[in-house]
This record gives C-alpha cells, sequence and structure tokens, in this order.
C-alpha cells in the first residue's frame, strides 16, 4: 500500500496574525477543517492555540517528509503533506503443505484495489483526517499458469490437481482453499507372525471321560508345530515433493525353540524332533519345545516305583499307597491316587478319585517368580560392576600394579564397598528365600549359583576373586539360570480330579472338582476352586479369585473353613452350618442352612448374604 | 617412582601436596603423614601433582577420609585430573563421602 494524491496544505503565516489581532482580550483557539478534499488551517487569536492534526483511517500525514503517527500542532513553518492510502487491486497466494507432506491446499485471496479522498470535516481545534473509499476495482482473475509456477516455486510438483486449481481460478469467492495436490500414501507393512500348531487348552472345567482313549503323544516326528508368515514391508509412498516415503519397516518375529523342536525353511517352520506333547514353555519369551512323555501302562506300584521325569507321565492306571510321581510337565492318571504324592510344575489331572494324597501343581511358581526377580535385578548390577572394572582400568592414571599382584578382588571390594553396595544385600536377600522356601524343592544348579554369589560377593568374598573373569563367569552363570527359570515358571498349573478325600490339594491356578465332591480336604488354588456338581463336606478351601461350590457343609455339622484372599468371591448353591468364612481378620460364620449363599469382599468388608430355609 | 607429600601449617588448617604416584608402595607414608595431624582441625589434600594411583592407594585416600570424619574433622581433595577423578566418581567416593569433598583441578 503506497501513500498518493500528496495534498499540500495552503499554510498561513499564523504568527503574524496573531499580532495584527488589535484586541488582546479576544481570544481564539485556532482550528483545522478539510473542505473540498483540501485541509485549512485557521490559525489562533489573541493567545489561542494552535490547531492539532492526526492521520485517521487510509491517511498518512508526512511532516518533512516522515510520516507522524501522534496528534502534531500545524503551524505556518511546517511543510505538511497529506497523503491517503490507495491501494492496486491484487491476489495473494498461500500454499501450505501437510506435515506428512501428502498434501498441499493453495489459498487464493482477491483484493480490489481502492481509491480515497479526504472527507470534508468541520472546522475543528483537534482534527482527525478521514478517508473515503470512491472506487474499487477487482483484480483480473489469475492465470493458471502462475498459480502451476507458484506451486512449483513452493515445491509441489507431484499428484497436483490440475482441475481442482481450475475451479479455484474460476471461482467468484473472494478467498478459496482448494486441495491442490495430493502424494500417495506409503502401502501397509505387515509383522511378522507366527502360527502354532498347539493344543494348548486346558480343558478341565470339562467332564472327564475316564474311560476315555486319552491323548499321549500328540505329535510325532517331523510334525509341524509352527508356521512363520515373513513380514511384509508395504510398498513406498511419494509426497507432494515428489519425494518416496518409505513405508513403515515391519517387525520380524522369530520362532524360538527348545528340546525336541527343529527349525526348517530359513527358521519360517519349526517341526518336532521326538514325539511328545509340543508346548510353549517360558515366563518372558515362549519357546516351543515338545515335553517327552512317560507313560505307565499299568498302575505305579512296585513293579514301578516312584517316577521323576522332566517332561509329561502319563499313567493309564492308578498310582498306588506311598508312591511319589514327579513331573516337569503334566501328569495324568487315569485311575485313582491312593495314599501317593504328586508333583507337576504343570497340570494335573486325575480321572478318578484322589484318596489320602497330597497333590500339587506348579506350586513353586510364587517362589520362583520371587528369586527370578532378585537373580535379574543381580545380573543387571554384575553386568555394571564388569563395565566399572574396565572403565577405571582403563584410565591412564589408574595403575594396576597392586591388582597384579594381589588380585582383582582389592578393586572389586572398593567397587562393593561404595558403588555397588546394593549387591550384597540383593545376593542375602536371594539366599533367604531360598533357604526360607527350601520347601519348593529348588533345582540344584540354582541353589549353587545362589551360593556362589553368596560366596563371592558378600562379606570379604570380593577380596578373594583373583580376576574380573571371575565376575563375568557369575554373570553368566546367573543369566543360565535366568533363563531357567523362564521355563520354570508357568502361567499357572490347575488340578482336576473327580473326588478327593482327606487329601491336600495345592494348584497355582485352578483346582477344579468333576465328580461327587471333596470330603475332609484342603484344597487351596491361585486362582479359583470349582466344585460345580458336587459337595464339599469338611476340610478347608483357600483361593483367591473365586470359589464356586454346589452344596457346602453336611448335615452332620463338618466343619469347612472357607479362606478368601484378596478380593476373591464364594458362591454356593446349598449351605448347611458350621461354615466359617474368613477375608483377613474379618470372620464370618453360616450357623443355619440356606440357598444361594454369596460372599464378597467390598471395601476390605466381608458381606455375606443368603436366603434362609426355615 | 615415589611420594613426596608437601606439607604446609596455617592455624589449624593443613595443606598436604601430594606429588608422585599414590600406590601399594608409597600409600603407608600418607597414611602415617594423616596419623601425625591429631592437632590439625582441616585437612586438605593437594593431588595436582599425583600421576598415578592404584586400588591400594585409593584404599589409603578413604582411610583418612574415614579417619578425619570419624573424628569430625575437615578434610577436602582438591586439584584431581580429570583422570583420577572419574576413578573416584566410578568408584561412587563423592556420593558416599560427598561431593564437596573431591575437587577437580580446573
Amino acid at each position: 500500500m503506497s501513500p498518493s494524491r500528496p495534498n499540500q496544505s495552503s499554510m498561513r503565516n499564523l504568527k503574524k496574525l496573531a499580532a495584527q489581532e488589535s484586541n488582546p482580550d479576544r481570544i481564539f483557539d485556532g482550528t483545522a477543517e478539510v473542505k473540498n478534499g483540501e485541509l485549512i488551517i485557521n490559525p489562533p487569536r489573541g493567545f489561542g492555540k494552535f490547531p492539532r492534526v492526526m492521520a485517521g483511517e487510509n491517511v498518512v500525514i508526512l511532516l518533512k517528509g516522515q510520516e507522524v503517527e501522534h496528534p502534531i500542532v500545524v503551524s505556518d513553518r511546517d511543510s505538511l503533506g497529506i497523503c491517503t492510502k490507495d491501494t492496486e487491486p491484487r491476489i495473494n497466494f498461500k500454499v501450505r503443505i501437510s506435515k506428512d507432506k501428502l498434501k498441499a491446499r493453495l489459498t487464493i485471496e482477491k483484493l480490489p484495489g481502492k481509491k480515497y479522498v479526504l472527507a470534508d470535516s468541520q472546522p475543528m481545534t483537534e482534527l482527525k483526517i478521514k478517508a473515503k473509499c470512491v472506487s474499487e476495482e477487482e483484480p483480473a482473475p489469475p492465470e493458471f499458469d502462475t498459480v502451476m509456477n507458484l506451486l512449483q516455486e513452493q515445491g509441489v510438483v507431484f499428484g497436483i490437481d490440475e482441475e481442482a486449481i481450475r475451479c479455484g481460478i474460476a471461482s467468484e469467492e473472494q478467498v478459496v482453499n482448494i486441495e491442490v495436490a495430493r502424494g500417495i500414501d506409503p502401502g501397509a507393512s505387515e509383522d511378522a507372525t507366527i502360527r502354532y500348531n498347539l493344543d494348548e487348552e486346558n480343558s478341565h472345567e470339562q467332564v472327564i471321560n475316564p474311560y476315555g482313549p486319552g491323548k499321549i503323544h500328540s505329535v510325532s516326528v517331523g510334525g509341524i508345530l509352527a508356521i512363520k508368515r515373513p513380514p511384509v514391508q508395504g510398498s513406498p509412498g511419494v509426497d507432494v515433493s515428489g519425494q518416496e516415503i518409505p513405508a513403515r519397516t515391519p517387525e520380524d518375529v522369530q520362532i524360538r525353540i527348545r528340546d525336541g523342536v527343529k527349525l526348517i525353511s530359513d527358521g519360517a517352520v519349526a517341526i518336532a524332533t521326538r514325539s511328545g506333547r509340543p508346548t510353549l514353555e517360558g515366563f518372558n519369551k515362549r519357546f516351543l519345545s515338545v515335553r517327552p512323555v512317560y507313560v505307565v501302562e499299568g498302575n505305579v506300584d512296585l513293579s514301578i516305583g516312584n517316577i521323576e521325569f522332566e517332561g509329561d507321565i502319563v499313567i493309564l492306571d492308578s498310582v498306588l499307597d506311598g508312591f511319589t510321581v514327579k513331573a516337569g510337565g503334566n501328569i495324568q492318571v487315569y485311575g485313582d491316587v491312593l495314599h501317593a504324592f504328586l508333583f507337576a510344575n504343570g497340570n494335573i489331572s486325575i480321572n478318578k478319585k484322589v484318596i489320602s494324597s497330597k497333590l500339587q501343581a506348579g506350586c513353586n511358581t510364587l517362589a520362583y517368580k520371587k528369586i527370578h526377580k532378585l537373580f535379574l535385578q543381580i545380573s543387571l548390577r554384575l553386568e555394571d560392576m564388569i563395565k566399572a572394572l574396565k572403565q577405571i582400568k582403563s584410565q591412564p592414571s589408574f595403575s594396576s600394579a597392586d591388582l597384579r599382584q594381589k588380585g582383582d578382588g582389592q578393586l572389586i571390594q572398593l567397587l562393593m564397598d561404595f558403588s555397588f553396595k546394593d549387591v550384597p544385600k540383593l545376593v542375602q536377600d536371594l539366599i533367604q528365600i531360598i533357604l526360607s522356601e527350601s520347601d519348593q524343592g529348588f533345582l540344584h544348579g540354582i541353589v549353587e549359583v545362589a551360593q556362589q554369589l553368596g560366596k563371592n560377593l558378600c562379606n570379604l568374598g570380593p577380596m578373594r576373586i583373583r580376576e574380573d573373569r571371575e565376575i563375568e563367569i557369575l554373570r553368566d552363570n546367573v543369566e543360565a539360570v535366568i533363563e531357567q527359570i523362564d521355563l520354570i515358571i508357568t502361567d499357572s498349573a490347575n488340578i482336576s480330579l473327580s473326588y478327593a478325600q482327606n487329601s491336600d490339594i495345592k494348584a497355582s491356578g485352578n483346582v477344579v472338582v468333576t465328580g461327587q465332591g471333596v470330603i475332609t480336604s484342603r484344597l487351596e488354588a491361585g486362582a479359583k476352586i470349582m466344585v460345580a456338581k458336587g459337595v464339599v463336606r469338611g476340610g478347608e478351601l483357600i483361593a483367591r479369585d473365586s470359589i464356586k461350590v454346589s452344596e457346602l457343609g453336611s448335615t452332620q455339622d463338618a466343619e469347612v473353613n472357607i479362606l478368601l484372599i484378596d478380593n476373591c468371591s464364594l458362591q454356593a448353591d446349598t449351605v448347611r452350618p458350621a461354615i466359617t468364612i474368613k477375608h483377613g481378620s474379618n470372620v464370618r460364620i453360616v450357623q443355619e442352612m440356606g440357598h444361594n449363599l454369596i460372599a464378597r469382599v467390598e471395601n476390605n468388608h466381608l458381606i455375606v448374604y443368603a436366603n434362609r430355609i426355615s | 617412582m615415589l611420594l613426596d607429600i608437601g606439607s604446609h601449617k596455617e592455624n589449624e588448617t593443613e595443606l598436604l601436596r601430594l606429588s608422585g604416584v599414590l600406590d601399594i608402595s608409597t600409600v603407608d607414608a600418607l597414611k602415617s603423614t594423616a596419623d601425625n595431624l591429631n592437632d590439625v582441625h582441616e585437612l586438605i589434600i593437594d593431588f595436582a601433582k599425583v600421576k598415578f594411583i592404584d586400588s591400594t592407594g585409593v584404599g589409603g585416600i578413604i582411610h583418612v577420609i574415614k579417619q578425619f570424619q570419624a573424628s569430625h574433622r575437615k578434610i577436602k581433595i582438591i586439584n584431581i585430573s580429570s583422570d583420577v577423578f572419574e576413578i573416584f566418581d566410578i568408584l561412587g567416593l563423592p556420593e558416599i563421602f560427598g561431593r564437596d569433598l573431591f575437587l577437580k583441578s580446573k
């Protein structure tokens, strides 16, 4: 916008006129006015004030060639110029490219040209000079080539929508905003996936057919256990500047395998190398393995003896008096368990009854999880210590003369005394857990590594270390143990049976009773206890998640103690007297027969209600 | 290479200037010098000219610091080269004894 039409005001010799005033008693202030587009200054008389002028809308006042923005007193000495802010018709273009560079929008703003003249005003001592618009001129429509050149200047060269541009140009709107270019999105990449061919479902809630054939070998040698679908890279896209946009790099995954499994086709297919039960094991990382299956064709009796087996054990008949069966995987018994002991890291399933026996499924999971966490922390600290040792030894000012003489122990002891003083505490905590939960039967190798850590890292143990390599060996051993525990810890192990009497049954997952029920037994579940169709007459039920029983108690007032842990709930269709329900320090005793008993925990309070039977 | 220990006392503050190597062969000199400063309320050990230190030397310094801190006397180690400071830092000494006790050379 440039000032135009300069109008020189006709100035008078104001001083001279003031002096000519004959009567000093008559005082008039000077005024300024606009008449016929001209600024006229009327001087003051006597001791009157000079008038003041200032620029109003669309007006520029120039004093000695400089624009003035504030009111000024005008006198005859001033060379005052008044201009109006006339404008030429024009078009503003604005190109906006989206952040992802996949879209470009153009804004066309048509601004008409305007011509002004000074607006007439009355004489005033302080005059704001204004201008009024007398004519407007629309700009000529923009040329297509002009827009194309502009887009090119702005780097928009790909995916241009010429039709949209022509529409925008032809539009009569004053402001037009149109999408003028669109790039091509990169194609979606697909992450690699693994499809497992496993029969992992634990159908413990179903009724077991005691005379069923059983599924002992679910995979034979060469059977496909998993197929990997490789990652697919999406096709690249192009942005509006013509640059290629690479597609997201898809995530790749590998089939992790353990015993009994082999990878073929460049790791895309996993096949069994032995017959057995395929399973995904591991706590953090999941590994595919085929557990061997040991099948006892008849009873576990004197002819077989106690069994301890790393994989699954299938007993086609019963486990008889006094025998112990220990499995690294699952135990399945087609007959009874009579006065016997069953320990499984996986599930235990008994098709018939359990009498005066002890069953444990995955019960050391909690203890293993505790030590797993400590081993992990120790491993990270040992890794840090190895780095610290290397860093100190690499310092130019550090002399290793005494270490060569006495061994690295002295330096390791310094580290343990100061920056790694948390390590002995971690090791002591670990040993404490292993000692206090020794009945969990931790694997010998794990106990041995804990002992090594105690010997080398606690008290004056570090002083006995000859070279830093020994710390590396310790770290390697700890890592191996972590991997081992990873495989031992299962999500949860369940027990299912038909009937139990005078038995102790403990599972890290669910305990499911499918038959007549439970008589004076102790059932402990990390998750649920379900006695859907049977009775619980005497004994103890302990669970963390829920307990569902068809009939609770007996007509002979056999006491049943129920312990609800955390927010565990209890449901019983029929309840008889002498039932004690506990949650923490809250205790409720059911003394009357009722139906539909529900006990639950709300805000740490135990709430029990049931329909009484009179 | 030996360790020279120059001392300068002003009022109840003793300044020990160490020069050379603080290691298994010289650490006893530092310890015995420190042991004889019973009347000193503040000890400043100048490390500007300590060229090498070994783990026994570090142990010696820790011994002197503990000795002074146990008797509620002030101690400071100044002008520590960045190499030696890093050794102290990795060992966690400034973290345990106080960062203002170990002053790096400028």
